[in-house]
C-alpha cells in the first residue's frame, strides 16, 4: 500500500454544491416543461405525465426559486473550484488524442480510470454542461427581464429567439443529465463516492 | 488506530443517515404546500425588491417598425371574448382617484386633449407568447400630473369593467413609454382589446396591461391585483 496522499475525492462542500445543483437543475427542467406547456415555441407539447402539473402561476414561482438556489450553489462551486479550495479532480488539461483513444475504450466497455482522476471524456462533459448551464441562466435572465436585458435578446435576435435558446439548451443539459445518471449508476461505488465521500479503496489507487 | 483513508463505521453511519435525512427533507419540503409556499413567498417579494432596482426609469423597451407588427393580434382576457363588456364611450369617464389634488372623471375628449404618443411594442404575456402592436394615448405621466397625483406616493391601481384589477409602482408609472390608450392599430380601442382605454405598459407583462378601465387611484396602501392574488408575481417587470 502506498503512502502517498490521495485527496478524498469529494469534500463537503463540493458534495452539497453538487446535490443542490442537480436538484435544483431537474426542478428547473421539470416546472421549465410546465411553463413551457403554458405556450409552446416549438410545435408540440411535453407529455403531462412527465411534468410537476402544478399550474403556470406555482410552476413560475418554483422556477424562480430553483434559479436563485442554482445560481448561488454554481457560483460556490465555481468559486470552490476555482479559488478557494481545489482539493476536487481536475478539469484542466484535456487532450484530444486522449479523449478519443477513451472514446474507443468506451466502445469496449474499457472505461478504467484512477479514481481520483477524471477521464478525459468527463471532463469534457462537465466543462460541457458548466457553460450549458451559465448560458441557461444567462438566457433565462434575457426572458425574465428582455427590457432590461436587451442586449442579451440583441445578441441573439430577439425575444422569440431566445425563448427557443432557453429550450434547446435546457434539452442539452437534460441529455447531459441522462449520460451522468446512467454513467453514475454503473461505474461502481460513483455514487457512494458523491453521496457520502469515501475515499478510494488501496486496490483502485493502484489502478 | 483507524487509516485516516477510509471512513470509519461510525462516519460512514453518520454520513449515510445526514444523506438520507437531507434527501427525506428536500422531498417533504417539496411536497408540502405548509413548508414550501413562505419560502416560494418570500422569493417571490426578493424578485419584486430585485425587479425594482434593476428598473431603468429611462430605459426604453425596444420599438419596431409598422411592418412588424403582428397579424392577426392574439385576444387574451379574463372573460371569452363575446362576453367582453361594452361601454358608451361618450358618457365614460376615468374616475380619478386617492392621492390627488382633483378628484375626478376624465372624459375621453379630457385624454385627447393630452400629447398624444404612439408606439410600437412587443406584449409579452406570462405565458411566454407575444405580439407586437401600435397603441397611441396619453402618457400616465402627463395624466398623473394633470389630476395633481402625488409623485410620492408608491402605486397607482386601475380597476376594469370586467371586475379585473392590477396596479404597478410609482416608478413604472413615471416610464415614458407608459401610456394610457385609447388607439389600437390606428383605430379606437375595440372593447375585446380594451375600449374606451385601456394601460399600455411595455416594461411590464402582458398581466399588466388592464384594458376596459373604469378607475385609476392612487395610493401607499399595498393593492395587489386579480392575478398577483393568484400567485403571480407583483411586479412583473420585463
Amino acid at each position: 500500500m502506498c503512502n502517498t496522499y490521495v485527496p478524498a475525492l469529494f469534500p463537503t462542500w463540493f458534495r452539497c454544491c453538487h446535490w443542490l445543483m442537480a436538484g435544483s437543475v431537474l426542478g428547473l427542467i421539470v416546472t421549465g416543461w410546465d411553463i413551457y406547456n403554458a405556450a409552446p415555441v416549438f410545435g408540440f407539447r411535453i407529455a403531462m405525465v412527465l411534468t410537476p402539473d402544478l399550474g403556470l402561476s406555482q410552476a413560475i414561482r418554483w422556477h424562480l426559486f430553483l434559479g436563485w438556489l442554482l445560481a448561488i450553489a454554481g457560483l460556490a462551486l465555481t468559486l470552490g473550484r476555482f479559488g478557494l479550495a481545489r482539493r476536487v479532480p481536475d478539469l484542466r488539461g484535456v487532450s484530444r488524442r486522449q479523449v478519443v483513444c477513451e472514446i474507443l475504450d468506451a466502445t469496449k466497455l474499457r472505461m478504467k480510470h484512477p479514481v481520483a482522476d477524471y477521464l478525459h471524456v468527463q471532463r469534457v462533459l462537465y466543462l460541457g454542461v458548466y457553460g450549458a448551464l451559465l448560458l441557461l441562466i444567462l438566457s433565462g435572465l434575457a426572458l425574465w427581464k428582455p427590457v432590461q436585458f436587451q442586449l442579451f435578446g440583441d445578441f441573439v435576435g430577439g425575444y422569440e429567439v431566445m425563448r427557443q435558446v432557453h429550450f434547446l439548451l435546457m434539452a442539452s443539459v437534460a441529455a447531459f443529465f441522462v449520460i451522468h445518471f446512467v454513467m453514475a449508476i454503473l461505474a461502481p461505488g460513483a455514487l457512494w463516492s458523491m453521496l457520502i465521500g469515501v475515499r478510494p479503496s488501496p486496490k483502485e489507487r493502484e489502478r | 488506530m483507524p487509516d485516516p483513508l477510509f471512513l470509519s463505521r461510525r462516519q460512514f453511519m453518520t454520513r449515510v443517515t445526514v444523506s438520507g435525512a437531507l434527501g427525506a427533507a428536500s422531498a417533504g419540503f417539496a411536497s408540502s404546500s405548509v413548508l414550501h409556499d413562505p419560502v416560494l413567498d418570500a422569493v417571490s417579494a426578493w424578485n419584486d425588491a430585485v425587479q425594482a432596482s434593476l428598473f431603468g426609469p429611462d430605459r426604453r423597451a425596444q420599438t419596431y417598425e409598422p411592418d412588424d407588427i403582428s397579424v392577426p393580434v392574439r385576444y387574451n382576457g379574463i372573460l371569452p371574448q363575446a362576453y367582453v363588456p361594452r361601454i358608451d364611450p361618450v358618457s365614460w369617464k376615468l374616475k380619478v382617484s386617492g392621492q390627488v389634488q382633483k378628484v375626478t372623471g376624465l372624459s375621453l375628449g379630457d385624454l385627447g386633449m393630452l400629447p398624444q404618443h404612439t408606439q410600437i411594442t412587443r406584449l409579452i404575456c406570462i405565458e411566454g407568447w407575444s405580439f407586437v402592436g401600435q397603441w397611441s394615448g396619453p402618457r400616465l405621466s402627463d395624466v398623473l400630473k394633470l389630476v395633481g397625483a402625488d409623485l410620492l406616493a408608491s402605486y397607482v391601481v386601475f380597476d376594469c369593467a370586467d371586475g379585473y384589477h392590477t396596479s404597478i409602482d410609482m416608478d413604472s408609472a413615471m416610464h415614458p413609454q407608459t401610456i394610457l390608450a385609447i388607439d389600437f392599430l390606428g383605430a379606437p380601442l375595440s372593447p375585446a382589446f380594451g375600449a374606451p382605454a385601456r394601460l399600455r405598459i411595455p416594461t411590464k407583462l402582458g398581466f399588466k396591461n388592464a384594458k376596459n378601465l373604469l378607475s385609476l387611484k392612487v395610493t401607499n396602501a399595498f393593492p395587489g391585483g386579480y392575478w398577483e392574488e393568484k400567485g403571480y408575481n407583483w411586479f412583473a417587470g420585463l
